[in-house]
């Protein structure tokens, strides 16, 4: 279980997030706000990507305690990623792989499931947003979470590709692992009941 | 062609000097403000006479201009390279003679503080009747302006905007997908100019130097030399850390631990710093002396790094503190202490890593 207390971020003296107490049970959530509401600020924090005052942590394994610890359980993808250019969509993935223990023929499943193949041995400055868009995608997918973040998801990439998230979403919830998304577009989930939240006034509010 | 001059003003130069304040207030004070004002016109007529005789002094000195030049340069190129100065690619609509006249006017703009100075030098070399290098400071200045126009109008001119640096494209690192490697790459491949520049002008650095003759084994020679090129670094260190706040945010969130990034960070400095340790191994300092310095350097850059960590995301703040530790490393070296501070450079590199590196955060 994921839990949040007395979490409170500000950028100078504007308050983005005061939420006391906030807990995501195992499942599929869906947070809504405006823009501005700080709907991926909290998925950066959960993320452990930016610094926050109060407590995150997954099962008992505090974030800023056992930070590595907490970090093998949580992926990440960004709304708009963006990757060092020089490098190749293969030494990218095989870099994070690397890191998140995961095996190869996960990796090629992935990338096979995305048909990012064709060009992931090029440059990553000469993909276009999509196809980058699709990378931070399999990203988030590799290794073994226990939650994976999805900021916007289903922003540049093409339909083709929507249907293949889903397919995604829904195999790997049913392995057990919980999803947290931002989304301005519905998440069309035939039989698994998404939850849904709403970021407004800096809190995180149950639907 | 006054409306021409005048945006290229504001868009380069302006924002040149804007970026550069602290900096040129700096070497101004050290120029002018650490000298007695009643001995300021002997200090610098007998440093522009040593700097007339002496052909090394000259080239050093010659080596510090381009260096200034490169600083300029560096931010032109990524100016034109922003999104939103893509409109100055229509500037290469101009016939070649009205693009090269406002550009070079702005190259001359910029280049100000140094082309002031030299006409000082250039006063005195007349009056001395040192006619030689009067010439060789006019000729240098001349081709590094027109070189400079000709280098931003090049870049204005091509899409394609890295074709004069294939050769360090082409290197292919074996080892990529190894962290300590996406920060070599990124050098190599996203601003090359800026690692050759600084690479140049640290061995020519410690070259300089070791030219020193003492009458025993000293170590200090090449560790003032290697100061010089530790400060050219901060560039270096700078844009690493740009790196990690824009294509590296992402491996913020990889479970590595802290020991293991930071020890990723030294070994980036390390291999950056291979070039310079291998000269001071030809030229015979000792083993221990040469691990002793590559520890040193190695945590000289790594303190300045992780100092980026606390301190707001400021090239001039930085380009202050990176003065500032040269002067004090300066003199520790002089008084042989160099050791004393790797070792406080390390504890304290070590510590604000651990203590920093997750609650910094750029945008805040």
């Amino acid at each position: 279980m994921l839990s949040i207390k007395n979490l409170k971020k500000q950028y100078g003296t504007h308050l983005i997030l005061d939420v006391t107490q906030l807990t995501f049970a195992d499942g599929l959530y869906w947070v809504k706000g405006a823009n501005g509401s700080g709907k991926s600020t909290l998925l950066k924090i959960i993320g452990g990507l930016i610094p926050f005052e109060g407590k995150v942590s997954i099962d008992g394994i505090d974030l800023r305690q056992q930070t590595t610890a907490y970090r093998r359980l949580v992926n990440y993808a960004e709304a708009e990623p963006l990757y060092p250019p020089y490098l190749t969509g293969r030494d990218l993935i095989s870099f994070i792989a690397t890191t998140r223990q995961a095996n190869n023929e996960q990796v090629n499943e992935l990338m096979e499931a995305f048909h990012i193949g064709a060009y992931i041995q090029s440059p990553i400055g000469t993909y276009s947003s999509g196809m980058v868009k699709k990378l931070s995608l399999v990203v988030a997918f590799v290794g073994q979470p226990k939650y994976i973040l999805l900021d916007e998801p289903l922003v540049t990439i093409d339909k083709e590709s929507v249907p293949i998230l889903y397919q995604l979403v829904r195999a790997f919830s049913n392995k057990g692992v919980n999803f947290i998304f931002t989304s301005h577009q519905a998440f069309q989930l035939d039989g698994i009941s998404v939850k849904e939240m709403e970021v407004k006034d800096q809190r995180v509010w149950e639907l | 062609m006054g409306i021409v001059v005048s945006v290229l003003n504001k868009v380069l130069v302006k924002k040149f000097y804007e970026r550069n304040v602290g900096l040129l207030f700096f070497v101004f004070y050290l120029m002018f403000g650490v000298v007695e004002s009643n001995q300021l016109i002997t200090y610098h007529r007998s440093l522009i006479y040593g700097v007339l005789s002496s052909p090394i002094f000259l080239l050093g000195v010659m080596a510090v201009w381009i260096l200034y030049s490169a600083k300029y340069l560096q931010l032109v190129l990524s100016e034109l390279s922003e999104p939103h100065n893509q409109f100055l690619k229509d500037y290469s609509r101009l016939s070649r003679q009205q693009q090269f006249g406002p550009m070079l006017f702005s190259v001359f703009m910029m280049d100000q503080p140094v082309l002031i100075y030299s006409g000082f030098i250039v006063g005195v070399g007349i009056i001395s009747q040192q006619y030689w290098p009067t010439l060789a400071v006019i000729l240098f200045h001349l081709i590094k302006i027109i070189a400079s126009t000709r280098i931003i109008l090049h870049r204005i001119h091509t899409t394609h905007e890295r074709k004069t640096t294939k050769l360090l494209q082409a290197i292919q690192w074996p080892w990529k997908k190894y962290f300590p490697f996406f920060y070599v790459g990124y050098f190599t491949n996203h601003i090359p100019l800026a690692l050759l520049f600084t690479k140049a002008f640290s061995l020519f650095a410690i070259i300089g130097f070791l030219q020193i003759t003492t009458d025993h084994y000293d170590n200090r020679t090449a560790l003032m030399g290697l100061l010089f090129g530790l400060m050219a670094h901060s560039v270096i260190v700078f844009e690493s850390r740009r790196l990690e706040e824009t294509y590296l945010t992402f491996a913020r969130g990889l479970p590595i631990s802290t020991v293991k990034r930071l020890g990723y960070l030294c070994l980036f400095y390390g291999l950056l710093l291979l070039p310079e340790l291998v000269l001071l191994v030809i030229n015979k300092l000792v083993w221990y002396d040469v691990v002793l310095i590559g520890i040193f350097a190695i945590s000289y850059l790594l303190h300045q790094h992780t100092r980026l960590y606390r301190q707001p995301f400021n090239i001039d703040q930085h380009t202050t503190y990176t003065f500032g530790l040269f002067l004090v490393s300066f003199m520790l070296v002089l008084f042989k202490v160099f050791w004393l501070e790797a070792l406080a450079l390390s504890v304290l590199g070590f510590y604000v890593y651990q203590r920093d590196y997750y609650n910094f955060e750029a945008s805040a």
